[in-house]
């Protein structure tokens, strides 16, 4: 297999699996018939067509579902992004940098196992929602419910937000209730939104920094952002997030009696933010008529 | 709804374009939309199979043949009635809007010709 083909195939991988099964040799067959036959690398615009195209693929798999199945799914997802976030939180206690031989290493902080044990139960939490059946998810989210609240009442510096991540884990067993499930490609979408959002303080406590870093970091934001761009549905869900993350952190400061609700624009933004997606999504969903007669716009 | 009703978008007018003149696959629909636009439009291939996923949904474009070549399958596309009404439909429409332009720029010159008085 040639460079260029072998690269061309991972920028296929943007396209939904069966989707690929089914088209992926075909458009594969174009792009080398379309390549001269010594380059190497795909050219930008190519790129930028698969990644967009795929991204494409990808929400109009998502487009067979009415309005309320989307919504309720893209809530969940963005409760599970919270979520995903709050694991790291835990397990990035776990980890202190310490200096050893002159040089900044991770090390393993033998105190903090409950908040290993609560960021690992919370991340199992967020991917029963794709792989859980039957009573797996409410009893994973009641054990990481358990370890956080754990965490909270004995280790008071390294739970943020408990009352949050406790209404979370409770929204999740009550929104994946149904048989409808997120899309596989939801997932490496909280995984990407997550991993967006650890990565710059991942690279800070690496010493050895790789150089290409900053430019994996930049792919991933570009993506991202192509892909809320494009879907609907992770826009909802990013919206729904940051309106978790603002309630969560104003009413923290109403109970510390500081600040108040009209002066913190946070909320109204993030409400927007999600009202506009919410829009967006209607618009791409399945419509119901009144006679109960599916159709699209 | 009227077929072209709402614009078509280039690549897609384009794709419908080059299949006039017959069905093709996936690589020669790309050259042939560059032949006919002077070297103007240069399709992309995740442009154009984007564009055939909607024409085909639409019913545009359909499947006319698959045969293997060098181990990969070649999907040849051909024009269905609806996407040749269509094309020709966005084709008067953007034929109708130049007019617009080409006829209000050539019509005040013409006017001003006639008033032009004579000099002796």
């Amino acid at each position: 297999m040639s460079p260029i083909e072998r690269r061309y195939r991972l920028l296929l991988r943007t396209y939904p699996t069966s989707y690929r099964r089914d088209r992926g040799e075909e458009i594969l067959g174009t792009l080398m018939e379309a390549t001269p036959s010594r380059r190497q690398w795909p050219l930008a615009r190519d790129v930028r067509a698969l990644v967009i195209g795929g991204l494409r693929a990808r929400a109009a798999q998502n487009r067979g579902r009415s309005m309320a199945v989307n919504l309720r799914l893209t809530a969940l997802l963005g409760v599970a992004i919270y979520l995903g976030l709050a694991a790291w939180g835990y397990l990035a206690t776990t980890f202190v940098d310490a200096q050893l031989g002159g040089t900044w290493v991770l090390t393993y902080r033998s105190s903090a196992l409950p908040a290993l044990l609560a960021g690992l139960l919370t991340a199992a939490a967020v991917i029963l929602i794709w792989v859980g059946r039957g009573r797996l998810l409410p009893g994973g989210a009641v054990a990481a419910a358990a370890a956080a609240s754990y965490c909270g009442f004995s280790h008071r510096e390294i739970a943020g937000g408990l009352g949050t991540q406790l209404l979370c884990l409770a929204a999740l067993v009550v929104l994946a209730k149904r048989t409808e499930r997120p899309a596989w490609g939801w997932l490496w979408l909280t995984s990407g939104i997550v991993t967006a959002v650890i990565l710059p303080s991942f690279f800070q406590a690496v010493p050895f920094l790789p150089y290409q870093a900053p430019s994996l970091l930049l792919c991933i934001l570009l993506v991202l952002l192509a892909w809320i761009g494009i879907d609907a549905r992770p826009a909802v869900a990013l919206g729904t997030y940051y309106l978790i993350v603002s309630v969560s952190a104003l009413s923290g400061n109403a109970v510390m009696g500081i600040g108040n609700w009209f002066d913190d624009p946070a909320v109204l933004v993030a409400a927007a933010l999600a009202g506009l997606a919410a829009w967006r999504l209607r618009r791409q969903s399945v419509q119901e008529r009144r006679d109960g007669v599916p159709h699209t716009e | 709804m009227h077929p072209a009703a709402i614009a078509m978008r280039e690549p897609t007018y384009f794709v419908l374009a080059a299949l006039l003149a017959g069905p093709l696959h996936g690589y020669a629909i790309i050259r042939r939309a560059e032949e006919i636009s002077n070297g103007r439009v240069r399709l992309a291939t995740g442009t154009l199979y984007s564009a055939l996923d909607q024409l085909t949904t639409e019913g545009h474009v359909e499947l006319v043949r698959e045969q293997m070549v060098g181990g990969r399958v070649r999907r040849s596309y051909g024009l269905t009635d609806p996407g040749s009404a269509a094309l020709r439909a966005e084709a008067l429409r953007m034929a109708e809007a130049a007019g617009l332009v080409t006829e209000a720029s050539s019509e005040p010159r013409a006017s001003r010709l006639r008033r032009k008085p004579r000099t002796a």
